[in-house]
């Protein structure tokens, strides 16, 4: 350690805070942490742009603009029929997988079956978040 | 055969990352239009290319490709006039009172549009795609360790922004 406004350590903080050192490492750092006030400060500061940057909230994709980009890379191709097999492939291994969820949730775990098929319909959901369109 | 799996891909792709980028360009371009026409472009430019890109680096080439758009879209302009946007920004500053999101939004992005370019594409990659430094490091081109120093860089940076944006937020608030 160095003088009064300076310490060694300081340079593997933001490393430390994103989970980026080895697990020795690691526990070290922390450990030097627990009794250095001059990086428990320097964590704060590094912590204040993570608060900062976390309250920006995400617009939507303006609508139509994913269908725009799909339509003008497939003109590339030039292939309607194929955007509609590439589409409906899609809603069916999505279905399928869907289906294979119950199946597996009925067999597996009988016992707890209502549960488990709301957990399949929530990740339907997610795959359809967004304004994506079959 | 091929040729309908990448379709497929690019679909899944597309619907994936789609929101994200747009979300990344807004923050640096500060333009919807801009980041309509950028988003459009970067996909279609990865489309091309989408044979000869390895599909666990299809994101890293995805934020790489929107980057060097944005990029030279803000040399573009900076060429162009600057007086105009900054005149645009004060009026649109004065005329509306923002929702408390859109304020928000638009401190982060004023923020961040004053790092430079790389720095701004760090903190994206990190705080909102949730990228480690090896996948950073990918889509940077660089090393895990210049990936480390730059960051740092980048939040001492930001951490000056971000306390002079607040002393201006309390010289507006002492005025009125
Ligand atoms: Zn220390």
């Amino acid at each position: 350690m160095k003088q009064n406004n300076e310490c060694s350590f300081e340079k593997k903080l933001n490393a430390y805070i994103a989970g980026e050192l080895s697990e020795m490492e690691h526990n070290k750092v922390r450990e030097h942490i627990s009794r250095c006030h001059l990086c428990q400060n320097e964590i704060r500061t590094l912590q204040q742009v993570d608060n900062f940057l976390f309250q920006y909230t995400e617009d939507e994709v303006p609508a139509g603009l994913n269908e725009k980009i799909l339509n003008s890379v497939s003109k590339s191709h030039s292939n309607p029929f194929m955007r509609k097999v590439v589409s409906f492939s899609i809603a069916a291994s999505v279905l399928i997988s869907f289906m294979a969820g119950i199946v597996l949730s009925n067999g597996l775990y009988a016992e707890n079956t209502d549960s488990d098929i709301t957990i399949g319909e929530d990740s339907l959901y997610s795959y359809f978040e967004g304004d994506y369109d079959v | 055969m091929k040729l309908s799996m990448n379709n497929y891909k690019f679909e899944v792709l597309l619907q994936n990352e789609s929101k994200k980028l747009f979300n990344y360009l807004l923050k640096i371009l500060r333009n919807k239009e801009d980041a309509e026409d950028i988003l459009q472009e970067t996909f279609i430019a990865f489309h091309k290319k989408m044979d000869s890109v390895k599909e666990t680096s299809y994101k890293s080439y995805l934020f790489r490709t929107a980057y060097h758009k944005a990029l030279n879209l803000i040399k573009k302009r900076n060429a162009k006039n600057k007086l105009v946007t900054n005149y645009n920004e004060m009026e649109h500053f004065e005329d509306k009172q923002p929702k408390n999101n859109e304020q928000q939004n638009e401190l982060v992005k004023d923020a961040l549009s004053q790092l430079k370019p790389e720095e701004a594409l760090l903190m994206e990659l990190q705080f909102y795609q949730k990228m480690n430094y090896k996948q950073i490091a990918e889509t940077l081109e660089t090393t895990q360790s210049a990936v480390d120093s730059k960051l740092v860089r980048a939040k001492k940076k930001l951490i000056k922004i971000i306390n002079e944006q607040k002393k201006m937020q309390e010289n507006n608030l002492s005025i009125v």
